[in-house]
């Protein structure tokens, strides 16, 4: 009788006994399989380089929409508001830095008058100014007083003001449409305001419906501040909404800082390339401009555990008999998350937080050890269900900790982080699983 | 077409090209592979057979196993062991997984407390290979699994219960079912002690 196992190279030329199927049958079954395996490797390969440049592509349209979001963002944040215009031009009525001032839509008080090239109000008491001292924008600084530049010619008033403003409204006459024109125009002329610049949305509607303004809401924008200053002015404030309240969808792609084999594999024994395309749902609640909470819901949360052992089986004695070793590969469950959120500008965010996951399913693998060499003999992955006998390896839930920083494209942002388990998410106190995973992931805000 | 395995010289030249015919087969190069399979076949097909006696589930188990061989021969390592003991363990690991693949078969029953298992002497170690398909064909599938692990392969009730995924209790049952259908052959010597 043989022993269990053959102890040299020559055991196996012992006296079997012939074989009941012939080695030529077999060996057709085992080329079959052979080629069958060979060539799933290779479908596996090419499915996976498919779904790679799939996403790359993905990645790159992604990049290109935000890019171009964000750019033609910025060109139209640029001069914020709008006027629109409805007049007949006058040839004649050319610009002559030299000319005085005319007055030639002189309506009620507290209206905008436009005259070719620039806003002008009428003499007015100072009370009644107050409303319209902006207008003399020029002379921001002498707001509520009357308008010193009434009457003054245009250069006269240009060198009053900074070289920038002076540029800003070269640019609004170099916009205008050419002499004729007698369609609505809608002309930029910037953020160069002070306060109270809805009061002046008021006093246009006044004025027949032909000159209209919108205001940027940030309303912090000086005359003569540097253009650096105004555009960070202009984006917050087209990044801020009147709401406290914002939501969206995130994709996450989670991964072990330590291993990663076996990361496509699925809970069905197929690969799953899809779990990237799962988004999760996010709900932020603003506490003021710096500080918020996110609440968070993943229905397909992957923890990777990174191969560590969960449990090893060891025969009674020590024998040949190889030891049972059991690795995890990766969890799936449902997981909310609670995090505080710091802005620190328009552009970056900080947040912290923790999360509480429900486990629904856990991918092993199960490796049988030679208890003398220490050698793999045999290992198989497979997956248990929360329930069944194979999941006694997990615990049902855990909570761990999460840290990550953002990078905001408007809507869109990309983040990176880090979260662990704080507990130990084996069932087994003999082996501690407490895998780190990093995590990148894309957010979109729709409000 | 492939050179044919046969005894004598070719047979020896095989055993000192084993470390070449492995190199090869971690290239899978499918000449080499060949080689080993059939060099190897008449030993792992009496290993399968006694733990299966269709033919089916003893070719199915024999070529997973050698497939599983195949596909992880880069992790033998000959300074931490034999060759032909790594694919052994190999190919009878596989059997055991079809085993435990079809539960369906195995029972339920568990003996009872106060029931003793003892063995004092294997009666399989005097049966040649013949013999002892004889006896096991007698078994049915599950409980053959156990006699062979128990008393051939020489597993504790614990180590089998592990490996075959049942309760120890049931091991103890179908170590006692066998003993009971094979009673002829236990009569004659002493009865096994739980190890």
């Amino acid at each position: 009788m043989k022993n269990k196992s053959p102890d040299n190279n020559k055991e196996l030329h012992g006296d079997y006994p012939k074989p009941d199927v012939p080695v030529e049958e077999a060996w057709k079954n085992m080329h079959v399989m052979l080629l069958e395996n060979d060539l799933s490797t290779k479908q596996d390969k090419k499915r996976k380089r498919r779904f790679l440049i799939l996403l790359l592509v993905l990645v790159l349209v992604a990049a290109g929409f935000t890019t171009w979001h964000f750019t033609g963002t910025v060109r139209k944040e640029e001069g914020r508001t709008e006027i629109v215009i409805k007049e007949k031009n006058n040839n004649s009525q050319k610009t002559n830095p030299n000319q005085p001032l005319q007055n030639t839509h002189r309506k009620k008080r507290g209206e905008a008058l436009i005259n070719n090239n620039i806003i002008e109000e009428k003499s007015a008491p100072v009370d009644e100014l107050k409303g319209n001292a902006h207008h003399s924008c020029i002379t921001g600084n002498d707001a509520g007083k009357p308008n010193k530049n009434f009457g003054k010619t245009n250069a006269e008033i240009d060198n009053k003001v900074t070289g920038s403003d002076i540029k800003h409204y070269i640019t609004i006459e170099e916009e205008r449409a050419a002499p004729g024109v007698e369609e609505v125009e809608k002309k930029k002329i910037g953020n160069d305001f002070a306060k109270d610049s809805i009061s002046i949305n008021q006093q246009h509607d006044l004025f027949n419906d032909s000159v209209s303004k919108t205001y940027s809401k940030s309303s912090d924008i000086r005359p003569g501040m540097p253009p650096d200053q105004k555009s960070t002015i202009q984006q917050q404030g087209k990044n801020s909404t009147n709401s406290r309240f914002h939501f969206g969808l995130q994709w996450d792609v989670n991964f072990s800082l330590a291993n990663n084999a076996s990361y496509f594999k699925g809970y069905n024994g197929h690969d799953q390339y899809y779990m990237w395309l799962i988004p999760s749902i996010w709900g932020k609640m603003d506490i003021n401009k710096k500080h918020g909470l996110v609440l968070h819901f993943n229905p397909y949360a992957q923890q990777f555990g990174g191969e560590q052992v969960l449990s090893i089986e060891k025969p009674m004695i020590s024998s040949q008999v190889p030891d049972i070793v059991t690795k995890l590969i990766k969890t799936r469950g449902y997981s909310i998350s609670l995090q505080y959120e710091y802005t620190l500008n328009s552009k970056l965010s900080l947040a912290a937080g923790v999360d509480y996951i429900l486990l629904q399913k856990a991918l092993y693998k199960e490796q049988l050890t030679d208890t003398s060499t220490g050698l793999v003999t045999s290992e198989k992955i497979y997956a248990a269900t929360k329930n069944e006998y194979d999941f006694r390896f997990m615990r049902s839930s855990f909570i761990g900790w999460n840290v990550s920083a953002k990078y905001n494209f408007g809507k869109l942002s990309i983040g990176a982080g880090i979260n662990q388990p704080i507990s130990n998410i084996g069932s087994n106190d003999q082996f501690k699983v407490r895998p780190v995973n990093g995590s990148i992931y894309l957010q979109y805000r729709f409000k | 077409m492939p050179a044919r395995i046969c005894a004598g010289k070719i047979k020896k030249r095989l055993l000192e090209n084993i470390d070449e015919i492995i190199e090869s087969c971690k290239r899978k190069d499918p000449f080499y592979q060949e080689r080993l399979y059939r060099h190897s076949y008449p030993a792992l097909f009496s290993l399968c057979k006694t733990f299966f006696s269709e033919k089916h589930d003893i070719i199915t188990a024999l070529n997973n196993g050698m497939l599983r061989a195949f596909e992880h021969i880069h992790q033998y390592d000959p300074a931490k062991g034999n060759f032909y003991n790594w694919l052994h363990t190999v190919v009878r690991n596989a059997a055991l997984t079809l085993i435990r693949d079809k539960k369906g078969g195995f029972r339920t029953i568990e003996l009872t407390e106060g029931v003793h298992i003892s063995q004092n002497e294997n009666p399989f170690n005097r049966f040649d290979w013949e013999e002892l398909y004889q006896h096991l064909e007698k078994l049915p599938t599950d409980t053959r699994a156990v006699v062979v692990l128990f008393y051939v392969e020489d597993f504790s009730v614990k180590e089998i219960s592990c490996h075959l995924q049942m309760k120890e209790g049931t091991v103890k049952w179908h170590l006692s079912e066998g003993r009971k259908r094979l009673r002829n052959i236990f009569k004659s010597k002493p009865e096994p002690s739980e190890k």
